[in-house]
């Protein structure tokens, strides 16, 4: 999510418009709430609903899911590409589930472990693994040629291949996929915790859907949306301090 | 006088093709390559000329038949080789354990990259880029260097560059291999010339003068 000039256009303009509409000239319906209660209610969310600590548990479970998930795979990476490269199928196979429902993955997780912090990082992380390896899967396709050819000619054995021209073939490409996974992140870890019902950001959607605060549905997205996008720039930014080269088809 | 130093023997390579047909890609072909020479394929086909420089190079195994030769053969693909996350230097050195420095001085030299060796190769020129996989086939210690159509993407002044580059290297003692689409880079170059058949055949054949009867042989075999 590049944050360039018309998109800033953009989101200037439908603030301007909601402000204008929903402060001072439609301010009483039951659709869209006040700028100034979603200003207060901010606060509400601090106080009442503990919005820092739920943030803070949220935002450690992605970083850690980010981060270890990612590491993971590149630990095996010398084992795990041959092994994707003979079954380059596998993900074809795998699309037979994609017609299931997603939500029945973490609540069936809660039915089994029980609603718990724990079971919330193994459910994320697990999406993150999840989504590395068919991100490997489908990038290694798109490697080179010209760089295996050259090597093998070199008699640079076939695990340095994986381990060394591989990867860092595909490299920038799983490093622009850090930040959509990110946001999918995000979304997985609310849904839990929205099911789950008593701890992370997710509970806080809960809480305000039951007491029918709308208000706080709308503060909270925003105090998300904005904690999301300065996530990503931070991912943006580490991707170009390490990544100066790109991916050559 | 020079001799073969890579003996081609019935060598055969087929394929099967996507409509489930076995295609013959090489047929039955055998030939020697001069030490020392620069030696040319002319090919239509650009399947058939990388199947049968890989067969040369040892990247890939025959069907059948054998080729056997006692030198360190290097192949070099017509897309840059050379990887853009290392600089020049590490490029060059890339695979090597024990580096003998004065040995890299001189290459580099050779290649005409001195003072690049920090430079990235990514963004730069294709002919940039082929100095760099020059060099590591020589680094390397290739007697034999292969090159898969080594002009394909280069513009008339690099591509005279490395024509020079290409006989400078050739004049220093290492055979060269090479395939092309352009008859004059064979007349140009080569010292021995191929010409890879549509049917998959080899045959041998004399440019030295290019007269017109010439090409049109060259023309009715390809």
């Amino acid at each position: 999510m590049k944050l360039n000039k018309n998109k800033i256009k953009f989101l200037s303009a439908v603030t301007f418009l909601y402000v204008l509409l929903f402060e001072f000239i439609i301010p009483a319906n039951k659709y869209f709430p006040k700028p100034s209660i979603i200003y207060d209610t901010s606060f509400d969310l601090l106080n009442d609903y503990n919005l820092m600590n739920s943030l803070i548990l949220t935002g450690l479970v992605i970083l850690s899911a980010l981060l270890f998930s990612y590491l993971l795979i590149y630990l095996i990476r010398g084992s795990l590409m041959p092994f994707l490269e003979k079954y380059n199928n596998i993900s074809e196979i795998l699309k037979a589930f994609e017609v299931v429902p997603f939500i029945f993955i973490p609540i069936v997780l809660i039915f089994w472990i029980g609603a718990s912090f724990l079971t919330e990082i193994i459910f994320v992380f697990v999406i993150a693994v999840a989504f590395w390896l068919f991100k490997v899967e489908l990038l290694q396709k798109f490697i080179k040629q010209s760089y295996i050819d050259s090597a093998k000619s070199l008699n640079v054995s076939q695990s340095k291949i994986y381990k060394d021209i591989y990867w860092k073939s595909i490299e920038p490409q799983l490093i622009i996929s850090f930040r959509k996974l990110n946001i999918y992140l995000w979304s997985v870890a609310i849904l839990f915790e929205y099911i789950a019902g008593y701890f992370g950001v997710g509970s806080i959607y809960f809480q305000a859907y039951m007491y029918k605060d709308i208000s706080a549905v709308f503060t909270l997205t925003i105090i998300l949306s904005v904690i999301v996008c300065i996530f990503d720039l931070l991912l943006l930014l580490i991707d170009k301090q390490i990544i100066f080269w790109s991916s050559e088809k | 006088m020079s001799s073969s130093i890579i003996e081609i023997k019935n060598i055969c390579y087929s394929r099967i093709d996507n409509l489930g047909f076995k295609k013959n890609i090489i047929e039955s072909v055998s030939f020697n390559i001069v030490g020392g020479k620069i030696t040319s394929f002319l090919y239509r086909e650009k399947v058939r000329q990388e199947i049968l420089l890989k067969i040369i190079a040892g990247l890939i195994k025959p069907d059948s038949g054998e080729v056997s030769s006692d030198k360190r053969i290097i192949y070099i693909p017509s897309e840059p080789s050379s990887l853009p996350w290392l600089n020049v230097k590490e490029n060059i050195l890339y695979n090597l354990r024990n580096v003998n420095n004065e040995k890299f001085q001189k290459i580099i030299q050779l290649v005409g990259l001195t003072g690049y060796d920090e430079h990235r190769p990514h963004n730069k020129s294709t002919g940039f880029r082929f100095r760099i996989a020059l060099a590591r086939a020589l680094m390397n210690g290739g007697n034999v260097i292969v090159l898969e159509n080594p002009f394909s993407n280069m513009d008339s002044l690099t591509k005279k560059e490395c024509t020079v580059l290409i006989k400078k290297v050739n004049s220093s003692g290492v055979s060269i291999v090479f395939s092309t689409t352009n008859i004059l880079d064979a007349i140009d170059l080569a010292d021995d010339n191929f010409v890879i058949t549509s049917s998959g055949n080899i045959e041998k054949i004399n440019i030295d003068n290019s007269n017109e009867e010439n090409i049109l042989k060259v023309k009715n075999i390809l």
